[in-house]
């Protein structure tokens, strides 16, 4: 009886098309292009050319953009595009200075709250909660009001210690799940402190919740100190930052001058969404590779 | 005795809280002594305080009431405690049953190892730490290559090998090992278990050993000590303990090792024990050289 099948072998199949990612897929280039490029303008801001950003010259207010002045010129006859880079370094050391010192009272604070016991824990962690019931820009101006005149090292401190609460609630939760590890105990056997612990065990597991927050901690920076200068509780109207200049432009609005309005708003919304971005694909990127682990 | 005793429990318990009126008792008057240079074996089912005992010898848990007299020193007085900190962490290393979660995930293996050397400023002895590490591991059994690996990368046996080096690098004298085989394949539990033999021979350190597995105590430990529902029912030499055992509990528990043999497991006789048979009350009584059997207060001899 003759097989009805037989095997001949075996035809190789052809691999399957391995299409190599490259280098710069899935990677947020264009906000990373742009950031760089707002942030390198304003460190080589004297290379550009610029005019003194406080040099008033009334004889020209309001001029519009052309060629003596590429940005034109704010209604007190200041060069707008010496002011965006100016007031851009300004503003980004605001965001990025409030933003660390938030990401670091929130560690401190978060870590010391999971680590304690019961009673402390519930004590801190209502203090938190009545720091964030608050609303943050009546805290805002009273710290203000308390450290007198503004200037930006100010204005970071005061923004960076309003902006902690919700961090550290994060840090909290993630400290209370990973010290019970055993890891943790391990530790605390071979006799490691509080802040060996936080430092080698607890921060490098955690900080991936965080990061996202970090980042999007320095937008709402830039935002917060934009919106008290817009409402005029912020800097002074001399020191140039990017929401300063916007504080001129209700009176822009009616002079119908819209360069005072929309382009140092333009400098800001592209920095914020560039940040944005760049925050959201840190966030994919880090949930992928604690994925990878297991 | 002429040999000295390293650790004395004496009377220990330790209560778990559930809620405002019930309590769990882990540990209900346990009493046990390991000698220096000696692997005492502690085992006991799911459940039977064998490991909130061993946490309470590390100072991870403050126990209700009892003290544990370490070299003399009473580990639970806080007191003592912090006279003799360094000592105490230096000279005292722990080693988990569950190896995913005793590393941590985001720290190499040649930081791991080094841990406890960094945290007690320990001059490394073969200069640099990163060679103390690859000395440790070559000892338990690994080459260098794993040095920059992270655990997640390694296997479950490989990681009980590096978790064992961390321990050794303090140099320690008492080991205690909560489960330290339960989580690993039959195979590799072997290897472990012959690599802790090995390494005792030649560090001489005292070993507190849990397990649930019989066959791993005889083959490894000198003294096993069997714990039942937070008490511990019966202490011997192991060969005395396996061949004569007393407490009806240490019988049922024997009589539950199988046989790899299908005939002569086919006829073995299972001894049951319940819970009511235990008595409460009760205290630790001799019943030959080196063997204690846990017997209620009002029962004579039998």
């Amino acid at each position: 009886m003759k097989e009805r099948f037989e095997i001949v072998g075996i035809r190789p199949l052809p691999d399957p098309p391995v299409r190599k990612r490259k280098w710069h897929e899935g990677k947020p280039l264009l906000s990373a292009g742009v950031l760089a490029l707002i942030v390198l303008g304003c460190l080589l801001l004297p290379l550009m050319g610029t005019r003194d950003p406080s040099y008033m010259d009334l004889t020209r207010c309001s001029v519009p953009p052309g060629k003596a002045f590429l940005f034109g010129t704010d209604a007190m006859g200041r060069d707008v595009f010496s002011m965006i880079w100016y007031g851009g370094r300004l503003s980004l050391f605001i965001g990025v200075a409030a933003a660390l010192l938030s990401a670091a009272i929130a560690i401190l604070f978060g870590a010391a709250s999971g680590c304690a016991p019961a009673w402390l824990d519930g004590l801190l962690m209502r203090l938190t909660e009545i720091l964030l019931s608050v609303p943050n820009l009546l805290v805002v101006v009273l710290l203000q009001a308390v450290l007198g005149k503004a200037s930006p090292l100010s204005i970071a401190l005061v923004i960076g210690v309003t902006s902690w609460t919700g961090m550290a609630k994060i840090v909290r939760t993630e400290v209370r799940q990973i010290r019970a590890s055993e890891y943790v105990l391990a530790s605390r056997c071979m006799g490691g402190g509080f802040f060996h612990i936080l430092w080698r065990h607890l921060t490098p597991n955690f900080v991936s919740s965080i990061m996202f927050m970090a980042v999007m901690n320095v937008r709402s920076a830039i935002v917060a100190e934009s919106t008290l200068s817009f409402m005029g509780i912020g800097l002074p109207v001399e020191v140039v930052t990017w929401g300063s200049m916007l504080s001129l432009s209700e009176k822009a609005l009616l002079s119908g001058a819209w360069w005072i309005i929309l382009i140092p708003g333009g400098f800001l919304v592209a920095a914020l969404l560039c940040i944005t971005s760049l925050g959201s694909c840190l966030r994919r990127n880090i949930n992928r590779r604690e994925n990878n682990l297991y | 005795m002429a040999e000295e005793i390293l650790l004395d429990v004496q009377h220990l318990t330790h209560v778990f809280p559930l809620n405002r009126r019930m309590s769990v008792r882990a540990v209900d008057d346990v009493s046990f002594q390991i000698r220096r240079g000696e692997i005492f074996g502690l085992v006991g089912e799911s459940g039977s305080g064998k490991s909130t005992a061993a946490r309470c010898v590390m100072n991870l848990y403050r126990p209700r009431s009892g003290r544990i007299l370490y070299k003399g020193i009473d580990t639970c007085d806080a007191a003592a405690f912090r006279a003799n900190r360094r000592m105490l962490q230096t000279t005292r290393q722990l080693i988990f049953q569950d190896t995913s979660s005793s590393l941590n995930q985001r720290m190499r293996v040649w930081d791991i190892i080094t841990e406890p050397l960094r945290i007690q400023r320990v001059v490394p002895p073969r200069g640099s730490l990163r060679a103390e590490a690859a000395f440790q591991m070559h000892y338990v059994g690994l080459d260098e290559s794993f040095l920059d690996k992270y655990p997640p990368e390694l296997s479950g046996g490989q990681r009980q090998r590096v978790a064992i080096a961390r321990a050794l690098a303090m140099e320690p004298e008492l080991l205690v090992a909560d489960e330290p085989i339960a989580s690993l394949d039959v195979s590799i539990q072997a290897q472990i278990v012959n690599l802790f033999k090995h390494l005792q021979q030649e560090h001489g350190f005292s070993f507190l050993f849990i397990a649930h597995d019989l066959a791993m105590v005889e083959f490894l430990c000198d003294r096993v000590g069997v714990m039942y529902r937070g008490r511990l029912v019966e202490t011997a030499p192991t060969a005395e303990l396996f061949s004569n055992p007393l407490h009806p509990y240490t019988r049922a528990l024997l009589s539950a090792i199988p046989i790899p043999d299908p005939r002569r497991e086919r006829s073995r006789q299972l001894v049951t024990f319940h819970g009511e048979d235990l008595p409460p009350g009760g205290a630790l009584r001799e019943a030959g050289p080196d063997h204690f059997v846990l017997r209620s207060s009002g029962s004579g001899e039998d």
